[in-house]
């Protein structure tokens, strides 16, 4: 056992730490990246030309999964702190929505004054989305499960009153081809905006008070509230900056397609869940990660993509991406079992 | 605190439940009741050979939100609007075949002089139409069939018909040869499956150097169907025409085609007409789609049940019959589009009176 | 009786005005029916161990929720720094300088020692980077390894996770933490309860450092004999009152044994030890 005695510029004072390969081996996201890369490497070499990889295909890929990542950074931050939230989906639709009508009505006055508009209508109406699932569950003491299981519905009746039932007409093309489908040096803008906001939650994560207090409100709300922390202030802030990050998917949604899917986003909240959940992000809270979460959401961009490009049919789709999902799962198991690997015996 | 906490001692919480459950129960008699009188009032055997005052008919869609099934509103509503008739029109949000069953037998419970259905799918309607039918109400199928054939009658689509201008079209944009790419809605849909079940047999007979790939399934949603055709242009190089049998899927698929750049290269084909598709025709994104009659569909369902309560009352059980009447259906090109012909086979997302 | 203060070197401790932690007086708690504390009077001095014992049901744990801020006394009040006071929450008692180790330790399991230690009060970066809410680790770091090194506590590294640490090496950062963050004094609940006998002795010579480094102890607790050890003073609550209170003395533990119980002559206990 070391002593920690003297002050330093890094936390850890330990005189034994383990190789490098031990360390990598026992990291989880590590696997979750390795699969990825067996996955991609595989692809390449199947696909005619290695099309899979090449510059047109990976374009597809970084905008297939741009609001998965959003999705998934509000779910990974929401399920940290020990809460659920299924009504992203509809979050989601409503945003577009209300963005989608404003769209519509700006149509005349330029691409830059329908971004503003369109983007502010939906981020607000995220939020607010965010805001009313926030109070839900702390102020009326609700089960977040339950709570944004009624939201969701709630929410999803209000899109259908405010665009009359069906998808929103009438959106201008223009916003399609400024942002939707616009490349910055090659890259999606899309999946810019959503890598960006990805790299700002990993920051926040690591090296913010913010980021610690949504850790220890997952990993015990009663240590929490003990320490001081004002657990439901908190709870209903991420709530609705989470219910913000699904707003600008919705945004993100109108751009890429000029139109609204109201029918749609179905199986949006629960693939979120799912990509967080095998990056390394605990279902039970109190563990985030969201380098994971780039894996898992990579991981199902690259199934669905890959898969098809390699002519896989249909049927034979739904059994690997299952084969592969129990695999992804096992291999953190795998790793867990390395404990004695870890870092302290006594 | 304490004092409050103790107010909601056992006996005062018990007090509170069995006044709630007293309520309810009677909230419940009460409503039974009222319904009762309802079906007491219309339908009686008192009224023989055909009184057509205050008929209630209620229509059940498969997706009350799609335009198509909007469409179908505006063409019941305003011809039961004409002939006097109180229409009320449900159906479930989401592509979901047994939450429209359940839509229906509520609906059926409440006692309505007629029931027209546009059924997500044509299985599963066994029970629920025909104990219907026995009882003298009428029920009219739009859009698809059903299964087992319990309808007075059915409207629908000719989808042979209405596809053999795409087989045209397609054997055009591709000339004869190269891959077609087909993104449909689901397995176990028929309505969904008659848009190419026999599309690609006729494909392959008339122009035997294509190559017609299995479909894949978007559920409607115009991310996948976006994520589907970006993956088919990249792992088929000679791809030539997509297939979408729905606008929300037309729409994904032109955004990933647009993205490549491949404009040029893959032409995009469709089922339906729905206004973000009108847009697609103009721009030129979309060659050609299929435009069904909805309007006239939903408009014929309501004449028919109305011409026979008007005729034979609602004493006896209905006739069922397996015939099967067509709508016509267009086929829209950009073309083709800004015609007067071309409008009436354009789908609406609101209608009047909204 | 010895009441140590080396108030120079304590870095948690600020020597106050008075030489007690707090001065209890009169505290009465009823809940419906039942009397849980009735006229209780209790003073902690700094630098002092004082050990309360009671069998179940005496009334222990409602009494130091009173002191810490968790119930409100029904009458009687808790007076610090010569002004009696309200503490309508844990934060409240902080702010008065007293600080809790709970039984359950209220450990977030997942994070850091370095996390917990300063779980509510961290310390943020300068400038603009301490606007938009980064931590300084670094910082916290320093006073953590100062905090830990004044009460000779020894663990692997800040780093680790709450749950990989023992159960004693746990309990060591919620006493460490609680001291860190104490103006004059802790109360600490069954601290050995699920600790086996060397980390408990490991736990009793902390608790005696922490007095001894000038805060106030109060320690709760079922394990007489170890506890004794180290005590300064003995309190002994039956059904709600105080049955014994006297410097460590002589005090046995069947001395304690008995007030718990009530052998020492109390007419009422005859009926029941009949």
């Amino acid at each position: 056992m070391s002593t920690v005695t003297k002050t330093r510029h890094d936390e850890t004072v330990s005189t034994r730490k383990p190789s490098a390969i031990k360390r990598l081996l026992t990291n989880n996201t590590f696997w979750i990246f390795a699969v990825d890369i067996v996955l991609i490497v595989f692809f390449t070499i199947v696909s005619i030309d290695n099309s899979f990889f090449g510059p047109s295909n990976l374009r597809n890929l970084m905008s297939d999964s741009a609001t998965a990542l959003l999705l998934g950074v509000a779910i990974a931050f929401l399920l940290g702190a020990g809460e659920f939230d299924i009504s992203l989906g509809a979050n989601l639709i409503l945003s577009s929505v209300v963005a989608g009508r404003i769209a519509v009505e700006l149509a005349p006055y330029g691409l830059a004054v329908i971004i503003v508009g369109s983007l502010a209508g939906a981020l607000v109406t995220g939020m607010v989305i965010g805001l009313f699932n926030g109070l839900i569950v702390t102020r009326m003491n609700v089960n977040s499960l339950i709570a944004t299981l009624a939201s969701l519905g709630i929410v999803t009746g209000v899109a259908f009153i405010v665009s009359s039932g069906t998808d929103v007409t009438g959106i201008p093309p223009v916003l399609q081809d400024g942002v939707g489908l616009n490349t910055v040096f090659g890259i999606p803008l899309p999946f810019l905006v959503a890598i960006v906001i990805w790299g700002l939650a990993w920051a926040a994560l690591k090296y913010t008070r913010f980021g610690l207090h949504v850790l220890a409100m997952g990993s015990s709300r009663t240590a929490a509230d003990r320490a001081g922390l004002r657990t439901k202030a908190k709870i209903t802030t991420l709530f609705t900056i989470c219910g913000g990050l699904a707003g600008v998917a919705g945004f993100i949604d109108i751009t890429r397609f000029a139109a609204t899917n109201i029918a749609g986003h179905t199986q949006d909240s629960l693939s979120a869940i799912t990509a967080a959940v095998i990056g390394g992000t605990l279902l039970a809270g109190g563990v985030i990660s969201i380098l994971g979460l780039l894996g898992g959401v990579i991981l199902a961009v690259i199934l669905a993509n890959g898969l098809i490009v390699i002519g896989v049919s249909s049927y034979y789709q739904l059994i690997i991406v299952g084969a592969i999902l129990i695999i992804a799962v096992w291999l953190d198991h795998f790793k867990k079992g390395e404990k004695s690997l870890r870092l302290f015996t006594r | 605190m304490s004092q409050l906490t103790s107010l909601f001692t056992r006996s005062t919480r018990r007090k509170v439940a069995s006044a709630a459950v007293a309520t309810i129960a009677l909230t419940g008699l009460l409503a039974g009741c009222a319904s009762g009188d309802t079906d007491s009032g219309s339908g009686s055997s008192a009224d023989s050979g055909g009184s057509t005052e205050d008929l209630r008919f209620i229509y059940i869609a498969a997706l009350i939100n799609d335009s198509f099934f909007v469409t179908q509103r505006c063409g019941a509503e305003d011809k039961a609007r004409e002939l006097g008739i109180d229409l009320a029109f449900q159906g479930p949000t989401t592509n979901d075949a047994a939450a429209e069953i359940k839509a229906f037998s509520a609906a059926a419970a409440t006692g309505p002089d007629g029931m027209i259905v546009a059924p997500f799918t044509n299985a599963g309607w066994g029970g629920s139409v025909k104990p219907l039918m026995q009882d003298g109400v009428p029920v009219v199928a739009t859009g698809q069939t059903l299964e087992p054939a319990d309808a007075m009658a059915t409207y629908i689509t000719d989808y042979l018909e209405s596809a053999e201008p795409l087989v045209d079209i397609i054997g055009e944009l591709t000339e004869g040869e190269g891959t077609v790419g087909l993104i449909a809605t689901s397995t176990g849909n028929k309505t969904d499956s008659d848009r190419y079940t026999e599309l690609v047999p006729a494909l392959e007979e008339e122009y035997p150097d294509l190559t017609i790939l299995d479909p894949e399934y978007a559920e409607n949603s115009s991310a996948t169907a976006s994520t589907i055709a970006s993956a088919l242009i990249t792992g088929n190089p000679d791809l030539k025409v997509i297939y979408a049998t729905s606008g929300p899927q037309a729409v994904g698929a032109a955004s990933a085609i647009k993205a490549a750049g491949a404009g040029d290269r893959v032409k995009l084909v469709s089922f339906d007409s729905n206004p973000e598709q009108i847009e697609l025709l103009k721009s030129g994104e979309l060659a050609a789609t299929v435009g069904q009659s909805p309007y006239e569909a939903a408009s014929l369902a309501v004449q028919t049940i109305y011409d026979y309560l008007s005729e034979n009352g609602s004493d006896e059980a209905v006739p069922a019959s397996d015939e099967i009447t067509p709508t016509p259906t267009l086929l829209l090109t950009p073309d083709n589009v800004e015609s007067d012909e071309a409008a009436t086979f354009q789908y609406m997302t609101e209608c009047e009176g909204d | 009786m010895t009441v140590i203060t080396p108030q120079t070197e304590s870095a948690g401790v600020v020597g106050g005005e008075q030489d007690y932690v707090f001065r209890a007086t009169g505290l009465t708690k009823t809940f419906g029916h039942v009397k849980a504390i009735t006229d209780v009077d209790l003073t902690l001095r700094r630098g002092e161990v004082l050990a309360l014992f009671g069998d179940n049901g005496a009334g222990k744990s409602t009494l130091t929720k009173m002191l810490c801020g968790v119930y409100t006394p029904d009458a009687g009040g808790v007076e610090i720094d010569g002004r009696v006071v309200a503490m309508r929450s844990t934060r409240d008692a902080e702010a008065h300088g007293i600080t809790v180790v709970h039984q359950d330790l209220a450990l977030a399991p997942h994070l850091t020692v370095l996390e917990n230690m300063f779980l509510g009060h961290e310390i943020k970066a300068k400038g603009i980077l301490g606007g938009l809410g980064v931590l300084s680790r670094r910082a916290m770091a320093e006073k953590t390894n100062a905090a830990l090194h004044k009460l000779s506590i020894k663990l692997p590294s800040l780093s680790v996770a709450v749950q990989d640490l023992s159960g004693g090496q746990r309990q060591a950062v919620a006493v460490a933490r609680a001291s860190m963050w104490s103006r004059s004094g802790i109360l600490m609940d069954e601290p050995t309860a699920a600790l086996g006998t060397i980390q408990s002795d490991i736990v009793c010579k902390l608790i005696r450092t922490t007095a001894d480094s000038g805060a106030g102890v109060m320690v709760i607790s079922h394990d007489i004999p170890r506890i004794l050890e180290i005590a300064d003073r003995v309190v002994v609550l039956r059904h709600g009152s105080i049955a014994l209170n006297q410097p460590i003395g002589n005090l046995t533990r069947s001395d304690v044994v008995a007030a718990m119980v009530g052998l020492a002559g109390d007419p009422a206990d005859e009926e029941l030890t009949k």
